[in-house]
């Protein structure tokens, strides 16, 4: 046991600048299709479309939950939106507003695109959980 | 919960009903909520029946007929949308605009009628449901710990008028997408979708139908803050045929006139300005510049003509027709948008004599010389109807609500035929204690303007509502037939005849 000890200290030490975030996503109202879940870290990426970490997930319950693992302590933005029609892709109409189920963090009261930091929120040492409403 | 709030409610009556000075001065202290201070006003000034709203669906009755009702009306349904549920959990809407849209159906029997009443089942209606409260801020009402809403729909409340389509039956609101209704059972069976690339886009409260089985409606993009509108074109089956962005002021519009080759919309001099609670909030009067007139080609979908025209406000069109060069546009005419966006300072003020209601009016439009000019009458007319089998012909016969000797009051407590060639005037007062909704005409024979107006109105003293029958050509007769329902129905906007 002894010798494992440093080993075991040094993944310890790893975990403590990262976390792990849950996404408990709210209100879905069609148990189909998949989430497509997309994690920033900084304006830059958010704008070019740089995703620090993503994910795809089947949809079968209305609070469906995802992790982003690991996140190294900083501050994060995350899109998210239900692909109802398995296109890849968030449908929209003529004016461009999005015609499937989407969310982002801090479930902003915006009316289009929102900037990285009006979605911002904080990732520090511990584990923590968020809500993203899909309505 | 403030006194403006409690006042703007009632403001709004003015479209279709009344601002009372009576009963505004013993508002409660600013801690009451608009709630508590509702219920204490209802009990002391009965008129709030109209606003009281509805809790459930209404399961079918049957009502025997007073008087006879006419053969050529046995068979037919009449329905009424209009806000209503206007309180959940304890908290009551401010703005009459923003309860949930709820569908009357009245089925015409040879001895009787049966009514029956639904709510539609829009997203919101179901979402507030389980909630047990209100999530969503309205056009006009602020909500405790509201949530954000993403988009129009979201808030959708069907709750303004009926298109009867191929069997179907569809409650429009005018920022999102019509939901389709059986016509029977009142059951909400989804949303329609026109097109994918339309899905979420306005389709307004006010389609019209031409003599040529188009139907024609627009969407208002400025909701979204895009000085736009969408122009659709379906036909009689509801299909749509072609739509198209135009631009247009980003004002406030509610409803257009069709000629056989043209769209005619007036934009008010208002502007929406950003960081208000409520859309209502957010509208901004501009009394010192022009509205605006477009004329939009039917058959290109692009506009032929945009010209400055006076400075009011207009709910709701007539019909409208083209001789020469001429276009001549009958309209509800209100010299500012008071109805709209002010009309609770002068009740403030208690001066409710100066509630302007709309008059009738036209609007007379010279395409070659581009120009417009406003003639206007001092009927009091609002919620105007025609016979539509003549859509862009000249008619002569408008029928709609009316104000007659309502002294103090802004409401409409009568129903007139007005001959807007000569100025002849076919009225039957319901009385003070009435409230009247929009008459629905529905032809018979060959002649334009022969046929039966079928109406609502809420005695509010008594404390019920009537659904009448009036011969069209002879409405100073009165009802032909009529029936008192066994309670009070919020007061509604716009319906349809099947």
């Amino acid at each position: 046991m002894k010798t494992l000890l440093p080993a075991l200290t040094s993944l310890y030490c790893i975990s403590a600048t990262a976390a792990n975030v849950e996404i408990v996503f709210s209100d879905i109202s069609s148990l189909r299709g998949e989430l497509y879940i997309a994690a920033y870290n900084s304006a830059d990426a958010f704008t070019q479309k740089q995703a620090f970490q993503s994910q795809i997930i089947r949809v079968y319950k209305s609070n469906q939950t995802a992790v982003l693992a690991d996140l190294p302590a900083g501050d994060y933005s995350v899109m998210a939106f239900q692909d109802l029609d398995a296109n890849r892709t968030l449908n929209s109409n003529m004016m461009g507003i999005p015609t499937e189920p989407y969310g982002f963090s801090t479930n902003p009261h915006l009316m289009g695109p929102p900037s990285f930091d009006a979605i911002r929120f904080t990732v520090g040492e511990d584990d923590m959980s968020i809500t993203i409403n899909m309505e | 919960m403030d006194r403006r709030d409690f006042l703007k409610n009632m403001s709004m009556a003015a479209c279709g009903a009344l601002v009372s000075s009576a009963g505004f001065n013993a508002l409660a202290a600013d801690n009451e909520s608009y709630y508590q201070q509702f219920k204490r006003q209802l009990k002391a000034n009965p008129i709030l029946r109209g606003w009281e709203g509805l809790s459930a669906d209404i399961a079918p009755r049957e009502f025997t007929w007073q008087g006879k009702l006419p053969d050529a009306l046995v068979g037919r349904q009449f329905y009424r949308n209009g806000p209503a549920r206007a309180v959940l959990g304890n908290q009551r809407y401010t703005h009459w605009f923003d309860g949930d849209g709820f569908v009357h159906r009245y089925a015409f029997g040879k001895q009787a009628v049966t009514h029956s009443g639904r709510f539609v089942r829009t997203k919101k209606f179901n979402a507030e449901s389980r909630a047990g409260r209100f999530l969503y801020n309205g056009a006009g009402s602020v909500i405790e710990n509201a949530r954000p809403s993403k988009s129009a729909e979201t808030v959708n409340t069907a709750n303004i008028a009926l298109l009867p389509v191929n069997g179907d039956l569809w409650a429009l609101w005018e920022a999102a997408m019509p939901y389709n209704l059986d016509p029977t059972t009142l059951e909400t069976k989804g949303q329609v979708s026109l097109d994918n690339a339309l899905d979420g886009v306005p389709f307004s409260a006010h389609p019209h139908a031409d003599r040529f089985g188009n139907i024609w409606n627009f969407g208002d993009l400025s909701f979204f803050g895009q000085p736009a509108m969408v122009i659709y074109q379906l036909n009689s089956q509801g299909k749509l045929l072609q739509y198209k962005m135009v631009s247009a002021p980003a004002s406030y519009v509610h409803d257009f006139a069709v000629t056989d080759n043209h769209l005619i919309f007036y934009f008010p001099p208002i502007t929406k300005q950003h960081g208000a609670e409520t859309l209502i909030d957010s509208m901004q009067w501009h009394k010192d510049q022009p509205g605006q007139l477009l004329v939009i080609d039917k058959n290109t979908l692009t506009p032929v003509m945009q010209v400055p025209f006076d400075s009011g406000f207009v709910f709701h069109f007539g019909n409208a027709w083209q001789q020469g060069q001429q276009l001549v546009v009958n309209a509800c005419w209100y010299n500012n948008a008071d109805v709209m966006l002010n009309g609770v300072n002068s009740v403030i003020a208690e001066q409710a004599q100066q509630h302007h209601r709309s008059t009738a009016a036209q609007i007379h439009i010279d395409l070659s010389a581009n120009t417009a000019r406003l003639q206007s009458t001092n009927h009091e007319m609002e919620f105007v109807q025609f016979d539509g089998r003549f859509t862009g012909k000249p008619t002569a016969q408008q029928f709609g609500v009316y104000a007659a000797n309502t002294a103090g009051r802004a409401d409409y407590n009568s129903i007139a035929a007005l001959n807007t060639e000569s100025g002849v005037l076919d009225l039957h007062r319901l009385g003070n204690d009435f409230l009247t909704e929009e008459p629905l005409f529905i032809p018979t024979g060959n002649k334009p303007g022969e046929g039966y107006l079928v109406n609502t109105a809420l005695n509010f003293k008594e404390g019920a509502t009537y659904c009448m029958v009036f011969n069209a050509q002879h409405v100073s007769d009165g009802p032909v037939a009529w029936v008192k329902l066994d309670n009070y129905m919020p007061m509604g906007f716009h319906g349809a005849v099947i």
